[in-house]
């Protein structure tokens, strides 16, 4: 009948709409005809009221599950069923369609008030739905009705009016008490719950239902009696059933509540109508009565605790379920959080794993988008039985269908397939899947719940992939910084070329002129021995200095790693000091080295830092090419500060940086010079800011530059 | 071999000094020694020697400068040039400068007494030339 509600619009499936707008009201109207029937046997003859009136609450059952635009094809429905068991039976017949209409006010009466008031009509598991139920649909509906009734039957048949009325009301009341409930229950949510119950559980509500209805027979038929005749017995058997009709409203809630009534109901008025049970001795039409207030009496206190117990219940299940959630919650974010982000991914399984038990899924796969093919790729995955068998290849289209769906960051792909956005900002990266076997069962708490956890996952991914961007961005700018360096080192290096070739020929010119010249002495009558040692003495102390040439023009063109050893900066600074001293020589200039006496310590890479002194000191020489070779100097000077920092100072007499070139002398590519590269000081700076210094332009006079730099003193960390 | 050929030798590194004063006294020439182009004027040594045996790579006035004054001034005396970084823009240079020879460093015993031979054989093929009127 829920089906009506949600029907499919589309006009193919017109037939389908036809047969499932019909089905309800076909339903209706047939036990409608033989709820009739039921209710006229259900009867203390010789008296004429019904005890239980079904067709009324069976209307109001159907009513209370069909949407209210519907109603009028019920009506139609169920007017020929009416006419059809009423006719033969009722005088006079002109009455028939005026009773039509009372039955339906008492439906309309009853439907109208619980959906107006409760929240969920078709459900009585809380206090406050029963209460609407008990208000609207058991008191309201066949009161109001009733005066109606009363009214047409006094005047067409002549009885009392109050009479008619005071039978009319307690039997609907009973009816709709006992019956609607079960009725709406097992219509709406029944056979899915009878199907899906645990074998354990179907066999304990049978057992009930029989051992109840065994009681009540035993009971109401007199056989207690009859076995053990104690006086009284009779009244005090009607609270014998009392502890199953208990159990089945502890165990079964509502549903079963109402059943055990219904079974109770049903054995107390077939004995009844044989003439046993504990009303057997009162008058038919006072008999009639008792028994329908001693139900009503029991039902109604039963029927609340069946509710508040069903309240209880489901509200300790949703706190368990709401720890539980939290713990998986809290796992999963202290995981994400102590872990190094590299190391997450080895862990998702596990987290997918938890999440899996949490949603009793089948399995769980984490999914991420690949709009270029057009379909989803599953990065991490679990299955409950080990075979991730939809896991390899599983592959669904994408975009997937979120915007289609009502809630926009989950979607239903398939009866079993829910999934759950994956989000960075407005962009759906990818997506967190679960697969479970009942289809359907995704409450709004738990789509909720799947939210968050999808959302905690897009955010360690998220993470993840910043700093992979980071941390590629960070390898590609040290990558070219020193390809950079080296690139400039080699053109240093060109620069230098004819001073080291110079440099390098000297003791090899000094080595060979030496031997030619031992080998002469050789030849001689009379070698003179003392000269010759000393001709060997230079050779060696040539090969030596030789030596010392190479190893510092290789020193200078490897390219490493980046290194971070500790090392003495004045050291540094005398070794490009000398490397250069020929080329000073030959441009007639001369450095004044005011060093720090002692080492000065600081952590980095020696290469680099080499390239720093040589780049700022080949750019001196380059500023005082112009003046007066007396006047080209170069003063170097080191210090360590109080601050805690090592302090070097490059002072030119030069001509000074140009004023508009100010700004500019540390930007890459920017040179003042005719054949410069603009490299010089930018990469002095990089490498300077990658050891956690700044380096800066002191002063720029007429009388030169000065450029100084500061690195952290190893000594100031320790 | 002996003929009494006087030669100057001028450069600033003492260990190329040393080795090559041992060469040249054993090739059997006499050898006077200079670490720079000034000291070498400065000694009055152009009219003793019969060659110069210069480095052109030096402090204060290099070797091209030196074969240059020594044109300018008319002094006829040979110049063997020496360098570590000889190519053929320096040989150019070396010639058209007044010098008679560019050698390269390291210097083999044989290029270095065969310059100096037909150096000093020949009178300077430029003498008396000055350079500047090219």
């Amino acid at each position: 009948m829920r089906h009506v509600g949600d029907a499919v619009r589309t006009g193919s499936s017109a037939l389908r709409t036809l047969s499932s707008v019909g089905k309800g009201p076909l339903v209706t109207a047939v036990a409608y005809a033989i709820g009739a029937q039921v209710g006229f046997h259900l009867r203390f003859p010789p008296a004429t009221t019904s005890i239980l009136w079904p067709p009324n609450a069976i209307l109001t059952s159907a009513l209370l599950l069909a949407n209210p635009g519907r109603w009028w094809i019920y009506l139609l429905a169920v007017l020929p069923a009416h006419l059809l068991v009423q006719i033969p039976v009722v005088r006079p017949v002109t009455m028939v369609p005026l009773l039509f209409i009372t039955n339906f006010s008492e439906a309309i009466i009853a439907a109208s008030i619980v959906r107006a008031f409760s929240d969920r009509p078709e459900r009585f598991d809380t206090l406050r739905r029963m209460t609407v139920f008990i208000v609207g649909a058991v008191f309201l509906g066949p009161v109001a009705s009733a005066f109606l009734d009363a009214a047409i039957v006094s005047r067409m048949t002549g009885e009392h009016y109050w009479t008619i009325w005071s039978t009319r009301v307690p039997a609907n009341a009973l009816t709709e008490l006992t019956l609607v409930p079960p009725a709406v229950i097992v219509i709406s949510s029944g056979w899915q719950r009878l199907r899906d119950a645990a074998r354990s559980r179907v066999v304990e509500a049978v057992l009930l239902g029989l051992a109840t209805a065994a009681i009540a027979v035993a009971t109401f038929g007199d056989h207690v009696y009859r076995i053990w005749p104690m006086s009284g017995l009779p009244a005090i058997s009607l609270a014998f059933p009392l502890p199953f009709v208990l159990l089945a409203a502890l165990r079964f809630g509502p549903a079963g509540a109402s059943m055990s009534l219904t079974i109770i109901a049903t054995v107390m008025i077939w004995m009844g109508m044989n003439g046993r049970g504990p009303f057997s001795t009162l008058p038919p039409a006072d008999g009639v009565r008792a028994v329908q207030t001693f139900l009503i009496v029991e039902a109604l206190p039963l029927m609340c605790l069946s509710a508040i117990v069903q309240e209880r219940t489901k509200a300790a299940a949703d706190l368990r379920r709401r720890l539980k959630f939290e713990r998986l919650l809290s796992h999963l974010s202290t995981e994400f959080v102590r872990r190094p982000t590299a190391d997450i991914a080895e862990h998702f399984e596990t987290c997918l794993r938890r999440c899996g038990e949490f949603f009793g899924a089948e399995e769980v796969l984490l999914l991420q988008a690949v709009p270029a093919h057009g379909e989803w790729k599953v990065m991490h995955s679990w299955a409950r039985r080990g075979d991730a068998s939809t896991a390899d290849g599983a592959h669904w289209p994408t975009p997937a269908p979120f915007d289609r769906a009502r809630d926009q960051d989950i979607a239903v792909l398939s009866d079993t397939l829910t999934v759950a956005a994956l989000r960075s900002g407005e962009q759906i990266f990818g997506g967190l899947a679960i697969r479970r076997s009942d289809p359907g069962a995704w409450g709004h708490d738990d789509r909720n719940r799947l939210r968050l956890i999808a959302e905690a996952f897009a955010n360690v991914l998220a993470r993840r992939h910043g700093e992979d961007e980071r941390l590629r961005a960070e390898l590609e700018a040290q990558r070219s910084r020193a390809e950079l360096a080296h690139v400039s080192r080699q053109r240093s290096m060109g620069e230098l070329t004819a001073s080291l070739a110079h440099e390098l020929n000297q003791p090899l010119t000094g080595i060979l002129g030496n031997a030619q010249a031992a080998r002469r002495m050789l030849g001689m009558s009379s070698p003179n021995l003392d000269e010759l040692k000393e001709v060997l003495d230079d050779i060696v102390a040539d090969e030596k200095r030789a030596a010392e040439t190479i190893l510092r023009i290789r020193k200078w063109l490897r390219k490493s790693e980046f290194e971070n050893v500790p090392l003495d900066l004045n050291g540094v600074i005398l070794d490009v000091a000398s490397l250069l001293r020929s080329d000073a020589v030959i441009r007639n200039l001369r450095f004044d080295l005011h060093l720090a006496t002692g080492p000065l310590m600081i952590l980095g890479d020696p290469v680099e830092l080499r390239q720093v002194i040589l780049n700022l000191l080949l750019n001196a020489m380059d500023a005082v090419s112009n003046v007066n070779p007396p006047e080209r100097t170069i003063a170097v000077e080191s210090e360590l500060t109080p601050e805690g920092a090592v302090h070097v100072t490059v002072q030119d007499s030069g001509d000074g940086v140009p004023r508009d070139a100010i700004e500019r002398v540390f930007d890459p590519f920017y040179t003042t010079k005719a054949d410069g590269m603009g490299m010089g000081l930018s990469i002095a700076k990089s490498i300077v800011e990658s050891h956690q210094g700044s380096i800066w332009l002191a002063q720029s006079v007429r009388r030169g530059a000065r450029f100084e730099f500061a690195l952290p003193s190893h000594e100031s960390r320790v | 071999m002996n003929r009494g050929i006087r030669v100057a030798l001028i450069d600033d590194d003492a260990s190329v000094r040393r080795a090559l004063i041992r060469l040249l006294r054993c090739a059997g020439y006499e050898v006077e020694t200079y670490a720079t182009a000034a000291d070498f004027l400065g000694s009055r040594a152009t009219a003793r020697v019969d060659c110069a045996l210069v480095d052109v790579r030096m402090p204060g006035e290099t070797g091209f400068t030196l074969v240059k004054f020594l044109r300018a001034s008319g002094i006829p005396m040979p110049v063997i040039l020496m360098t570590g970084d000889a190519d053929v823009t320096l040989t150019a240079k070396a010639a058209r400068c007044g010098a008679f020879a560019l050698l390269a460093k390291p210097l083999t015993d044989a290029a270095l007494v065969e310059a100096i031979e037909v150096a000093v054989v020949r009178e300077p093929p430029v003498a008396a030339k000055p350079p500047n009127s090219r």
